[in-house]
């Protein structure tokens, strides 16, 4: 698992995450996560168009920050999930607080 | 349609599922990407389980996984000597008004029963954890003959 950030204006940060979330990937996708928004970056969007699989630690990492960047005002936006984790939020019809947007442009379009 | 592995991380398990999905497409079982991923989803759940809780977290441990292609489902028998699983009903997370109060965990059991049709487990006398999972293949997916 890969991840990576941009700026996408002085607002919005665009994370980008490559390959599975799981067990074993959580934890550094926890420690990245959290790095950013204790830098400031309260406003994300996180592109799920290259992960590959997400399960319920993963799922449970989405949560984790939806609710810190909660705590500081800020927000967060699941972009262009894939079938598999679409799925995964929808059986656990935790997409009505992860709500997913098709695309990153539509994600970044709804902070405007 | 059998395949086996012994000594499977969570790696060898997707590699695993990768290949079976090759091979019932290449038997002409063509099954959509909503449904493999749900039974993917399902395995992996539970593989994430017994290493959670049958191995506390160990990276590499002796789960052996078997798929099989029936005429009516796919079936996914797990087997490893961790410590035994205590078994509770899955919930779905309830959503409350305050985000703050979501939990964070607890999902992966709600998740794999939510995604087959038979979730069971049961632990041997001889200290051998078993998960059986199953899940009805959409009907007039295969050409006929094909899965007898």
């Amino acid at each position: 698992m890969d991840i990576t950030h941009r700026q996408h204006d002085d607002n919005v940060t665009l994370v980008d995450i490559v390959g599975r979330i799981d067990l074993f990937s959580a934890p550094e996708a926890r420690r990245t996560l959290n790095d950013l928004i204790n830098a400031g970056h309260t406003r994300l969007v996180i592109n799920l168009a290259e992960t590959s699989f997400i399960d319920s630690s993963g799922l449970g990492i989405l949560i984790s920050v939806l609710k810190a960047v909660r705590r500081v005002h800020g927000d967060l936006r699941i972009a262009a999930p894939n079938t598999q984790a679409q799925t995964v939020l929808e059986l656990t019809t935790l997409d009505r607080v992860l709500r997913p947007y098709a695309t990153v442009e539509k994600a970044l379009a709804s902070y405007q | 349609m059998v395949l086996q592995e012994a000594g499977s991380s969570l790696e060898a398990m997707h590699g695993m599922l990768d290949c079976f999905w090759q091979r019932l497409g290449g038997g002409g079982v063509a099954l959509d990407d909503l449904w493999r991923a749900q039974f993917t989803t399902a395995v992996a759940e539970i593989g994430t389980n017994i290493l959670r809780h049958a191995y506390d977290n160990l990276p590499v441990v002796s789960i052996g996984l078997r798929l099989r292609l029936y005429a009516d489902c796919v079936e996914a028998r797990l087997i490893d000597r961790g410590r035994p699983y205590t078994p509770r009903p899955p919930a779905v997370p309830e959503i409350p008004d305050d985000i703050a109060a979501l939990a964070e965990g607890g999902f992966g059991l709600t998740i794999a029963c939510a995604a087959v049709d038979v979730l069971r487990y049961r632990r041997t006398t001889s200290g051998v954890n078993c998960w059986r999972l199953r899940k009805k293949l959409p009907r007039l997916i295969a050409p006929e003959g094909c899965l007898r």
